[in-house]
């Protein structure tokens, strides 16, 4: 076989089959679009099914040969519809073309082949000026509009041409027949070339089209990229509608965002400065409809306009609309409405790629709304520290004057009611002096709860600062003072070494003063003490613990333990006035911690806690 | 302990007789000047106002602070005494009711000589001023220049 037998098997192989899938994407979705392709498409392949049914059954019928010339011809005629899809096709143009085809169809009736020379060039003139104005006009278009539209228009206009370059090329054979033997083999390649070119036009596959789609996608991305966020934020809606219109070839595009407090839909950008603003009102059309329904819409004609999509339409001179909601799973924020002169011809991309971006623009959207509202948390934050830290500042200043104003009174009282007693005791009796060392007992207790009410606000509001602290240590020394101060007292310290815990220094002090304070004063009936401190295991984290075996307490009242002025035994058994523990366990939380005691009567207890 | 003076800076009238109580009972028998705010002890180490005309070289032994005091606070009486020529190695000794940290700090930074706390109990007050004095005015040996010898 040769291989110019090849290339034509080739070309009307392609060519049927290109033919029964434009058909059977017609049936799927059925619209005029649709339709004219596949009669486009089929004028071409019943040339060749036709001759192949001659081939085939042997039937020689002058009719079917014909009938396929004729369909054949009237190829150009029904691209013509094609190009009025974007453009309208001026009466002479359309007169010329029928009336060229009707010609060729006259021609083709009347007389048989071969035809006169004149009449041949006649029906190629006709062929050649249809197709190759078919041509003009994809390419114009195609080099106007943008995205993947541009793209296809390309292809067809490159089949138009090519395919006029092919019945240009017989049209050259038939006049000059020498030349047949390098024409023949050219005419079928550039003839397998338009197939290929229509194809990839009219129908393409699959992953032709989703790789122009990815190119659009990323040109949109690249564009944001780089960007703050908080700029993308601002600047998103109108790159969408500049990067929509000029992705789908459009007129103009506008976004709507749907405006909680006026509940309506509000433009809120447009890429054409002459497109409608303000609000769209209406419960009917396309736009209200896509909002409603949360999908994309086309409004192919104006009769598919509602009054407030026929007003957006009017304003730039659309007549056709296709609606994309911007939507992320959370929230629907609003739509992006791309307006063209008149229904594309290859809607779906249009659509799929506008809801790409339409997704990408409402993430950016969730995005700055979560932004904004982090800004806002923020101010609030920093607003109440502030309130908080003038509050503290008053505290402070009140718990100053507290310490020095509080103190002096208390003095004189202690003070005069000693001078009272050293001076006029002998003019007093038994139960007056006895009276006058109340006031002095209650004065200095007094004395006492100031300075430990002072110790507990002073914790509560000083800074944290941690460290390792080495508790043992620190044990030692307070213990040791603790002697010095009575050494009359028999107390056997236990001390564990090596106990280091992280947090503040001073505060862990309070903390082991006041709880070693305790044990010290609640053994003090005991001839002999003993108090332990140390540390363990507790639950997979370590507890450390001061334990003694003096007085202890009922378990029964452990939840009183740590109130504030709690006290567990009267005040003639031991001092004090129940500050120290809340105090401890203000300490131990702030930290992050936990305190519990454990303990029995006349047995000793144990205070433990974590930090 | 001769006629070595001891200026006692004290606006409350009760704290006053207090100390001045509790010198006595220490036995101890100076003359003790009473200053009831920062403005006079200034007049005083100084001369001016009301103790215009005083011989300023004789200056006290010891000068007892209070540090809330009303017209010229206590520090700034402690600033005064520090930056003249003739007082800056008067020794202070600031006797107040305030634990603060900040005000024990500002004393030392300000070049108090000591800081002690005024107790409540009368008792422990009457010892603190008993050492006072016995560290003060016998055992220290003050700068030549202060007091009368």
């Amino acid at each position: 076989m040769q291989v110019t037998d090849l290339l034509t098997w080739i070309t009307q192989g392609s060519l049927l089959l290109i033919t029964v899938l434009t058909f059977l994407d017609f049936f799927r979705h059925r619209d005029r679009s649709r339709l004219d392709i596949a009669l486009m498409f089929g004028a071409l392949g019943a040339l060749v099914l036709l001759q192949g049914i001659t081939r085939g059954t042997g039937v020689y019928s002058r009719w079917l040969r014909t009938a396929g010339a004729l369909l054949f011809l009237a190829h150009p005629v029904l691209l013509l519809r094609l190009v009025q899809h974007f453009r309208p096709v001026p009466q002479t143009v359309r007169r010329l073309a029928l009336g060229g085809m009707l010609a060729s169809w006259g021609i083709l009736i009347a007389l048989d082949a071969p035809y006169p020379v004149p009449l041949t060039l006649l029906i190629v003139a006709y062929f050649v000026y249809v197709e190759g104005y078919a041509a003009l006009a994809f390419m114009r278009d195609g080099l106007r509009t943008g995205g993947v539209t541009s793209w296809r228009l390309l292809l067809a206009a490159a089949g138009s041409g090519l395919l006029a370059l092919v019945i240009l090329l017989a049209g050259v054979n038939a006049a000059v027949p020498a030349g047949t033997g390098i024409t023949t083999p050219i005419s079928q390649l550039l003839a397998l070339l338009a197939m290929l070119s229509y194809y990839a036009g009219f129908v393409p596959p699959r992953w032709l089209h989703q790789t122009w789609q990815l190119s659009e996608l990323q040109r949109f991305l690249r564009e944001m990229a780089g960007r703050s966020a908080a700029e993308r934020a601002t600047t998103t809606l109108d790159h969408l509608c500049r990067a929509g219109t000029r992705a789908v070839g459009g007129l103009a595009a506008v976004v709507a965002l749907w405006d909680e407090t006026e509940q309506q839909l509000r433009i809120r950008a447009s890429s054409n400065p002459r497109a409608l603003s303000g609000a769209l009102t209406g419960s009917d059309g396309v736009v209200q409809r896509a909002w409603r329904e949360r999908q994309p819409l086309l409004a192919r004609t104006p009769a598919d306009f509602g009054p407030a999509d026929a007003a957006l339409a009017a304003s730039v001179g659309a007549g056709a609309l296709i609606v994309v909601p911007l939507v992320t799973v959370e929230r629907a924020w609003g739509l992006l409405i791309v307006c063209h002169r008149r229904a594309p011809l290859f809607v779906e991309d249009d659509i799929q790629l506008l809801a790409l971006f339409a997704e990408q623009s409402a993430s950016t959207l969730a995005y700055a709304a979560l932004l904004s509202e982090q800004q806002h948390l923020v101010a609030q934050l920093q607003q109440r520290s502030a309130q908080l830290e003038a509050a503290n500042k008053e505290l402070e200043s009140f718990s100053y004057s507290v310490s020095h104003d509080l103190r002096a009174p208390l003095r004189s009282i202690d003070g005069f009611s000693q001078a009272l007693l050293e001076d006029y005791g002998e003019t007093l009796d038994a139960p007056g002096r006895h009276y006058l060392q109340r006031v002095r007992a209650a004065t200095q207790r007094m004395a006492q709860l100031i300075d430990d009410l002072l110790s507990l606000a002073r914790v509560t509001r000083s800074e944290l600062h941690r460290e390792a602290v080495d508790l043992s240590m620190l044990a030692r020394s307070i213990t040791a003072e603790l002697q010095q101060r009575e050494p009359q007292r028999q107390v056997e310290c236990a001390i564990v070494e090596g106990v280091v815990a992280q947090g503040d220094r001073r505060l862990l002090q309070v903390v082991l003063e006041n709880l070693l304070g305790n044990a010290w004063k609640f053994t003090g009936v005991h001839p002999c003490a003993h108090i332990e401190f140390g540390a363990l295991t507790h639950e997979d984290q370590v507890a450390y613990f001061v334990r003694d075996d003096g007085a202890g307490f009922d378990m029964a009242y452990a939840g009183k333990l740590f109130g504030a002025f709690q006290r567990l035994h009267a005040m003639t058994e031991f001092a004090g006035n129940g500050i120290g523990l809340a105090t401890v366990q203000r300490v131990i939380h702030r930290h992050g911690g936990r305190i519990w005691a454990e303990g029995a009567v006349e047995q000793g207890a144990t205070f433990y806690f974590t930090l | 302990m001769g006629n070595k003076i001891i200026l006692l800076v004290e606006d409350n009238p009760d704290d006053e007789a207090l100390t001045l109580r509790a010198f006595a009972k220490s036995h101890i028998s100076n003359e003790v000047v009473v200053a009831h705010d920062g403005g006079e002890a200034v007049e005083y180490l100084f001369g001016t106002g009301t103790y215009a005309g005083r011989d300023v070289r004789v200056q006290p032994q010891i000068v007892l602070l209070d540090l809330k005091l009303p017209k010229l606070d206590g520090l700034d009486v402690l600033r005064r005494v520090r930056a003249d020529e003739r007082t800056q190695f008067l020794p202070v000794v600031i006797l107040t009711s305030s634990k603060e940290e900040q005000d024990l700090i500002q004393s030392y930074r300000l070049g108090a000589n000591s800081y002690i706390r005024k107790p409540v109990d009368f008792l422990q007050f009457t010892e603190s001023v008993r050492q006072l004095g016995l560290y003060w005015l016998v055992l220290n040996e003050a700068a030549p220049g202060i007091g009368s010898g």
